[in-house]
């Protein structure tokens, strides 16, 4: 998951995140990319961008459809 | 990770410094002494700013304290070039480099700031330079601000991340602020911290945010409606699991409850030999009518709440009231029809107008347009006539199956009347009757020695309680059932509003993915957080019960909500007491210990960490921390570690390192650096 993010390496973490993921029609990828984001984001005082950097993320793919 | 060596330029009080920090066989502890100003926080800075960067500021209490926090990193940076470099363009410097077990697990940090004559930060200037593996290779960096965020990442994956700095290297300060909040607030936000759970409660609001701002971009009213209605169900569902959370208690209470009562009834029984079978046969009987009575109580309380008005509202209303629902179904179906209609007749009227059809038919395209509206007009006929088209349905919030159910019930009403629900009073007033019968019978068999009158009076209490928790139970599942009704209306309301958006489904798609994605993280963090509490808990155990020296507490308990329980050896919980300052120490010291033990191994740096402590958990701290298998740096005063406690620490001492101060420079005595261990 995320290299430096504790509780996502904790054990029976990556199956609860795919069943998680799973139950609302998510790829686990997406949670990783998100939380990689928000950290990118973290030691901002302006968070502008972040929305726009959301959008990107979270724009449905062809193969990826929303629920 | 072990920190291998320290060199800084124009840092603070030293102009320059190059410090080795080997280590040999079980040797894994370094003391560097000073007295105040000589330098010792300025060690401990220059690691955690050359780490981190500006990141690493709120992790350094004389740039964060006195609510400086904002301007703190290039202010403390101005505050931090070395005096003899002021006054025309310098730059300071510090590098740290890490060995790990293997020969590649090499780490070596560069982080270099610069500063115009007038002794500003140039914060674009800044550098970072980063080489790993057993040749020293250059870690490539992207230029501009990627450039932090991948050596951020890097140093996360490599080193240790910055949200669990604090617990590797700390001061004093920083140990006090822990040892002032009480325990659970301690491991709360210890463990948070650990986890990353703060990032994933950021990335939650921040996404929330996001669907609302998303869905306001939603044409007219739709997107506030939706955001409404979301709320709505959120709130709902919130209340759901609260009361499920509540009613499990109340089962998990009735569990032994109804054991106690199973087994007062079998002693009573053992008392009085062969009367046991009819005892337990009249108890069961009495268990049997008093859940009948209950049903017929709860069917009672529902008819009263629900169907008692339709009943009293009378034949022609209900009748009106159906013939209502009734048209607004055939309206809904006639207005589906014909939008089905229309775009069939659309692809009729293409194929037909066709104007190679329409000459080989024999018609003119005049003649075409005349009769085309004749055309459309039966069309509509066919799929639906228009007649009642126009006007609206008069129970527009209810979707077809709410309206075949509100029918439904509406129909059954009518076999129900003002008698019946007489008559279901009465059955129920039997039952209670009847109930109280058998308790009278029961009350009869008791009384025949001490013991059983003893054993009766609390057979009759523990059944009282079971009776109070059983109708609570009642009482939670209705609740529940009426929430999950109003949550199913709920739910197909924002199902209707969503497909009146159509036209903006993407910008709809990603508010929801968004939401999607919170509700994976609030399930993530509800469920993982509790996995690790036992690990912990005995980590901190073992942390605590080596550090203090009272010996009460045997166990350290924590629960899912993250509450803390001291346990001695009877397993009283002492958690109430209050502990002193010094005790408070012990637990924060406790604490942090407890994370690195599962946290990735790095070194521990203390500054200045014992003040508060007596002699003898100034010794269990130090034999603890000089007894984990990592690298222990002590950033002391003279005074802090007396030679009593350098002896204590000689057989894991790796190097004792004294601060002088001289001609407004720190730098290691001369005496003291060959000190160091031959094998440093």
């Amino acid at each position: 998951m995320t290299d430096d993010l504790g509780l996502l390496n904790l054990p029976g973490a990556d199956s609860l995140v795919r069943e998680a993921c799973a139950a609302e029609g998510l790829d686990p990828a997406l949670i990783a990319r998100l939380v990689r984001i928000e950290q990118e984001f973290a030691g901002m005082a302006r968070r502008r961008g972040i929305f726009d950097a959301f959008d990107a993320a979270l724009a449905p793919s062809p193969e990826q459809p929303a629920r | 990770m072990r920190l291998t060596r320290l060199r800084l330029r124009n840092w603070k009080a030293f102009r320059s410094l190059d410090l080795e920090l080997g280590i040999s066989g079980k040797r894994n502890v370094f003391i560097i002494e000073g007295s105040n100003g000589f330098g010792k926080t300025s060690l401990l800075e220059a690691i955690i700013l050359a780490l981190y960067g500006r990141e690493g500021v709120a992790l350094v209490g004389r740039a964060s304290s006195r609510g400086r926090a904002e301007l703190g990193y290039d202010a403390f940076l101005e505050r931090a070039l070395h005096q003899a470099a002021r006054g025309s363009d310098a730059s300071a410097s510090v590098e740290l480099s890490f060995e790990g077990e293997g020969d590649d697990e090499r780490v070596t940090l560069q982080r270099i700031w610069h500063f115009n004559p007038a002794g500003r930060h140039r914060k674009a200037d800044e550098e970072l330079r980063l080489w790993t593996g057993a040749d020293d290779d250059l870690v490539v960096l992207p230029e501009g601000p990627e450039r932090e965020v991948e050596g951020r990442d890097f140093v996360g994956r490599a080193l240790v991340p910055a949200r669990l700095a604090s617990f590797f290297l700390f001061d004093g300060e920083h140990l006090d602020r822990l040892a002032g909040r009480d325990l659970d607030q301690q491991v709360r936000l210890g463990l948070e911290h650990a986890l990353g759970i703060p990032v994933l409660r950021r990335l939650g609001e921040d996404l929330k945010t996001y669907a609302r701002d998303r869905r306001r971009l939603l044409a007219g009213t739709a997107g506030a409606d939706i955001d409404a209605l979301i709320d709505s169900v959120a709130d709902h569902e919130r209340e759901q699991k609260r009361i499920r959370a509540e009613l499990e208690q109340v089962n998990q209470r009735l569990v032994p409850l109804r054991e106690e009562r199973d087994s007062i009834v079998a002693r009573i029984g053992s008392l009085h030999g062969e009367s046991y079978e009819s005892f337990k046969l009249l108890f069961e009987e009495r268990e049997r009518r008093a859940r009948m009575r209950d049903g017929l109580q709860d069917r009672l309380r529902q008819t009263l709440s629900f169907d008692l008005a339709l009943a009293l509202a009378g034949p022609s209303l209900r009748a009106a009231a159906r013939e209502a629902i009734a048209s607004d179904i055939a309206l809904a179906q006639s207005t589906s029809m014909r939008a089905a209609g229309a775009g069939r007749y659309d692809a009729l009227i293409k194929m037909l107008s066709d104007p190679d059809d329409l000459a080989e038919a024999g018609l003119s395209s005049a003649q075409w347009k005349a009769f085309e509206p004749r055309l459309r007009h039966a069309w509509a006929r066919v799929w639906g006539d228009a007649s009642g088209g126009g006007s609206d349905p008069l129970h527009d919030h209810l979707g077809e199956s709410d309206r075949l159910l509100v029918d439904e019930r509406l129909r059954q009403i009518e076999a129900f009347g003002v008698e019946a629900i007489a008559e279901l009073a009465h059955e129920a007033e039997a039952a209670d009757a009847t109930v109280a019968g058998i308790d009278r019978q029961i009350a009869d068999q008791r009384g025949i020695d001490d013991i059983s009158q003893q054993l009766a009076d609390r057979l009759r209490e523990t059944q009282a309680e079971i009776s109070g928790l059983e109708e609570q139970a009642r009482s939670l599942t209705r609740d529940l059932e009426s929430l999950d009704s109003e949550l199913g209306t709920k739910d197909r309301a924002l199902a209707k509003a969503r497909s009146e958006v159509d036209a903006d489904a993407p910008l709809l798609a990603r508010a929801d993915r968004a939401d999607a994605v919170n509700r994976v993280l609030a399930r993530l963090i509800d469920e993982l957080f509790p996995l690790n509490l036992a690990a912990f808990a005995k980590e901190l155990t073992n942390a605590y019960t080596a550090m203090t020296h009272k010996g009460a507490v045997k166990d350290i308990r924590i629960d899912e909500s993250g509450r803390v329980t001291l346990l001695d050896q009877e397993g009283r919980d002492l958690s109430e007491l209050d502990p002193s300052a010094g005790e408070s120490q012990i637990f924060a010291f406790a604490l942090m210990a407890a994370i690195t033990r599962i946290a990735p191994p790095f070194p521990i740096v203390l500054d200045t960490p014992l003040a508060r402590l007596d002699p003898e958990h100034r010794d269990r701290v130090l034999r603890y921390f000089a007894g984990l298998d990592q690298q222990i740096i002590f950033l002391s005063q003279p005074a802090e570690l007396s030679e009593r406690y350098i002896e204590l620490l000689e057989p894991h001492l790796a190097a004792r390192i004294r601060l002088e101060h001289r001609a407004g420079e720190s730098r290691p005595a001369d005496e003291t650096v060959p000190q160091r261990r031959a094998s440093v």
